[in-house]
């Protein structure tokens, strides 16, 4: 995606093309095969979704053609990760290759001992609090017990920020300490749905 | 949003915790550049 002049511009192929990926299984089948694909287009030539796809069927709401439709279907396979993983970008990376990523970011912490350490500032920890039960390792987390710790395994971006205290008259950058979690590979998405205003309307993506 | 954890457990997650970050970070760009033509500290930056 490149901005000339104010306005978006969007690579991508032919729906005819060979290398067109047509579906969320094709795609998915390419981060097997390559292990990570970021969503849009950046320095690297070729190496994103963008690239790969045909531009007119993007926000069409047609989950069988639309890539933006995808990254839902693709999250909640459990089959890859999705969120911000490149240059606080979105992209998939597959399972085989997380691994990978979480060891480069986070340098062999988990997020409590990066915490003790003086490495994560306390807006992080008001996150990773809401999902993680006080004194106790990640590793020894069950996850069937969170609800009755009043936490949960998952939550919509909306009910972190409400929950962890950010918004109008608390803490400060919510979407900036979210985005650090993942480029941290601390979090990642699991689902979307979308928004609705106070009339149940629909809006948006969260 | 969710720990990745909770999606494929500790010991996947952190299956790699046993080798260097950097010893990290060059597979994942050998990795890409089997793929995709790319200089080694174009894509490093990119991945940072």
């Amino acid at each position: 995606m490149e901005v000339i002049d104010g306005q978006w511009y969007m690579g991508g192929l032919d729906w005819d093309d060979e290398g067109c990926i047509h579906s969320s299984d094709e795609l998915l089948s390419v981060i097997d095969r390559v292990g990570f694909i970021p969503l849009f287009e950046n320095v690297i030539p070729g190496f994103s979704v963008e690239n790969m796809t045909c531009l007119s069927y993007w926000w069409s709401g047609d989950a069988d053609v639309d890539p933006w439709e995808w990254r839902g279907v693709l999250a909640r396979t459990g089959k890859v990760a999705y969120g911000k993983f490149f240059g606080n970008k979105t992209g998939f990376i597959s399972k085989k290759w997380f691994p990978y990523f979480v060891n480069y970011r986070r340098s062999g912490y988990d997020f409590d001992a990066l915490y003790d350490d003086g490495k994560a500032g306390y807006r992080e920890k008001l996150l990773m609090d809401l999902f993680i039960p006080s004194g106790v390792d990640i590793w020894d987390v069950k996850v069937s017990a969170l609800p009755s710790l009043g936490l949960s395994s998952e939550l919509y971006t909306h009910e972190m920020k409400e929950k962890a205290g950010f918004g109008k008259g608390g803490e400060k950058n919510f979407e900036g300490v979210l985005t650090k979690l993942q480029m941290q590979t601390y979090l990642t998405v699991k689902d979307f749905k979308p928004r609705q205003n106070k009339k149940g309307e629909e809006y948006g993506w969260e | 949003m969710t720990p990745p954890e909770y999606i494929w457990g500790y010991k996947h997650v952190t299956g790699r915790y046993k080798e260097s970050p950097e010893e990290s970070l060059n597979a994942i760009v050998k990795q890409i550049r089997k793929h995709f033509d790319c200089d080694e500290n174009t894509l490093k930056k990119f991945l940072k």
